[in-house]
């Protein structure tokens, strides 16, 4: 998986691009841990460029929804694939989580 | 057991020694055995790796009485993996070879046949190949007790032919020849896996080739398998097995077997095979069919692997959330979730790097064969049914069983009866928007803790999604029934209406009409939406398991909207299984 950070103005922005699954979560774990580190306030996860997510990346979008709401910060998911936006909905993963479609 | 890479002595021999090249078993090559005695060496299937090849090159040059000693490459039978690296074995010890191989197979290779050497599954040409020594021929069965065979310059082997009749009254040759001062080679035929497959035995030790694995997903059913011989050469095995003491079976892939564990999975296989009827044979365009199945499928059930576990995850999250801790854990420990996972990524890995690289056809099914039974041994849906919709975990057993249908060489078919569909659908439609919880029954279990936490993790867990979402139906008057297998028929419908939904249908209107002499169900959506679009990866997958009740599936652009048409043919001209 390739992953993208910049700095916007509300927060980090990751964008992810491949599939997010048991050979990635490392990367993406890390990543989101560097950032939490350097103060970042908010997360937005761009998912135009994800075409697959596995049970396992479900796991660590969790984890990271967890760690921010106990520091009152917040994550929200983009720009999601139909088949990757379909998995969130089916799972009830919308209630907890802000996440838009591609359009 | 056998010390891979390493000289040991053959039990039930005077002097024979073995060193064994075993590898993980892979479609690329079989594993080899090199055997010497004080005057000869043989060498079991070089096979098709490359360096196997020099490795067996370089043990033979080190060995005491290299070149001196005449060598025998023996081929258990004529498959590509076992043989291809004849030649260069030959050309890398720099002497002449006897090539050795079942009559059959000998005139498969002399004539370059890719097909019966399955060389074609390897995208490759057969090199040329002269046999020296035809093993077993026909002519054996009415000869005297023994021929001599002339090879080479000047040499010659007497070998002896005896007809052998096992316990089940079935005749079959066997054949041997003297090795070194005392000892003596056994060659059995046994065809099935392939018409020239041989069993040998020297001492205690039995090479059977790819006998043991001939009924295995993905090589049942390759040009030249034959169901009856299999059987009969199974059987003749077994009781061989019996009579010559066997204290180890080597295989053609993977690790030998000890001889008492023999009898057992020889007559599992033979059971195994039985039930293997109508196999279609594996040619190339079987495959390439096979070949993009598996990662269809393999896409398909990662998706639903990520829907069940993705909902075991959320559920914990509520739980959690709601300070029942310990009914979240037992909830994420009903089903190995980064395991699966792990399979499933590791498949994916597989599939990007035969793409970039050399790619042997079958290599892709054969790898989602092993990923499938992975999965299967560890997903175990009773545990799930209490907090997952049954037509979720239905629709992974189902394409689990379908996959190892399919790749065993069973036609896709579906055991279907005739069905009004409109009833169908009505009954389907009703199920599908009726609250999973009654709000009665939730309320009545809050006298008991107990109780009302597990009712509270299945209205959590049962959540319909269609529950604001308005469907109607509409159906014609008279119209013809339709051949389906009524579940499977509707857990494909729910695979349909999940998509649509959750692109954000509000209504979704199903109308049932005939059109000449086709029956269509046809899906409308509000908001209107591409199905195109919506379905992405899933068509080519949906399709296709529509296509096994005989119907299409048609995403329709029109003037005014777009709609999703499934066309069946009425139940009168559909293929009927007896």
């Amino acid at each position: 998986m390739h992953l993208d950070i910049s700095i916007e103005e509300n927060g980090s922005l990751l964008s992810l691009k491949g599939r997010l699954d048991a050979l990635s979560m490392e990367q993406f774990e890390q990543a989101v841990k560097s950032q939490i580190e350097e103060g970042s306030s908010s997360f937005t996860l761009d998912f135009a460029e994800l075409v697959y997510i596995s049970s396992g990346g479900l796991r660590v979008i969790m984890n990271t929804v967890k760690i921010l709401e106990k520091q009152k910060r917040c994550l929200v998911i983009r720009n999601a694939q139909p088949n990757v936006y379909s998995i969130f909905m089916l799972t009830g993963f919308d209630k907890f989580i802000e996440i838009s479609q591609l359009a | 057991m056998l010390e891979n890479y390493t000289w040991q002595s053959i039990p039930g021999t005077s002097s024979c020694e073995i060193y064994p090249l075993e590898r993980k078993p892979d479609i690329k090559s079989s594993n080899s055995y090199i055997i010497r005695s004080e005057a000869e060496f043989f060498i079991i299937d070089p096979g098709a790796d490359k360096e196997q090849i020099c490795q067996i090159a370089d043990v033979m040059i080190h060995s005491s009485g290299a070149k001196k000693k005449p060598v025998f490459i023996i081929l258990t039978h004529c498959h590509y993996d076992h043989l291809k690296g004849t030649q260069q074995l030959i050309l890398l010890l720099g002497y002449p070879c006897a090539i050795c191989i079942q009559e059959i197979g000998a005139e498969a290779i002399e004539a370059g046949d890719g097909k019966f050497t399955l060389s074609y599954l390897y995208n490759e040409k057969l090199p040329e190949h002269s046999v020296s020594i035809r093993l077993l021929e026909k002519n054996d069965w009415n000869l005297p007790t023994k021929r001599a065979v002339h090879f080479g310059k000047n040499a010659q082997i007497i070998l002896y032919h005896e007809i052998l009749e096992s316990s089940e009254g079935k005749q079959f040759l066997s054949q041997s020849m003297s090795v070194g001062k005392s000892d003596t080679i056994f060659f059995y035929h046994t065809p099935g896996h392939s018409p020239d497959s041989i069993c040998i035995r020297i001492g205690e030790l039995l090479f059977s080739g790819d006998l043991l694995l001939a009924s295995n997903p993905g090589i049942a059913g390759i040009p030249g398998w034959n169901k009856d011989q299999l059987i009969n050469s199974l059987n003749n095995l077994e009781w061989l097995s019996n009579q010559a003491n066997i204290q180890l079976c080597t295989l053609g892939h993977g690790r030998a077997l000890p001889g008492n564990k023999l009898s057992i999975i020889l007559q599992r296989t033979i059971l195994y095979t039985q039930r293997l009827d109508n196999i279609v044979e594996l040619d190339l365009d079987r495959v390439h069919f096979l070949d993009d199945y598996a990662k269809n499928l393999l896409d398909e059930i990662s998706e639903l692997f990520s829907v069940i576990s993705g909902k075991l995850l959320s559920l914990s999250y509520h739980l959690e959330s709601l300070s029942e801790e310990e009914e979240a854990q037992k909830i994420l420990d009903k089903l190995d979730i980064d395991a699966i996972d792990g399979f499933l990524s590791e498949f994916n890995k597989y599939v990007n790097e035969y793409s970039a690289g050399d790619q042997q056809e079958m290599a892709i099914p054969l790898k989602a064969i092993q990923v499938i039974m992975k999965i299967k041994k560890i997903f175990n849906d009773d545990q799930l049914k209490s907090v997952i919709n049954v037509s979720l975990l239905r629709r992974v057993r189902w394409l689990i069983l379908d996959f190892l249908n399919i790749m065993q060489g069973f036609r896709e078919e579906v055991l279907g009866k005739s069905e009004n569909i409109s009833l169908v659908l009505i009954e389907y439609l009703t199920e599908l928007q009726k609250p999973v919880i009654q709000d009665q029954d939730f309320m009545a279990s809050s006298g008991d803790e107990n109780a009302f936490v597990q009712e509270m993790i299945r209205r959590i867990a049962l959540r319909n999604i269609y529950e604001n979402v308005e469907i109607t139906f509409t159906s014609m008057i008279g119209v013809p029934n339709v051949y389906i297998e009524k579940e499977r028929f509707c857990d494909m419908m729910t695979a349909l209406f999940e998509s649509i939904v959750t692109a954000g249908a509000k209504r979704i209107q199903v109308e049932v009409s005939q059109q000449n002499e086709n029956i269509l169900i046809e899906l409308k959506s509000t908001p209107e939406m591409d199905f195109g679009h919506v379905l992405s990866r899933k068509v080519q997958f949906v399709e296709r398991i529509f296509m096994m009740f005989g119907a299409k599936l048609l995403c329709k652009e029109t003037d005014h909207n777009d709609r999703l048409i499934i066309e069946l043919l009425p139940a009168a001209d559909c293929f009927m299984v007896s």
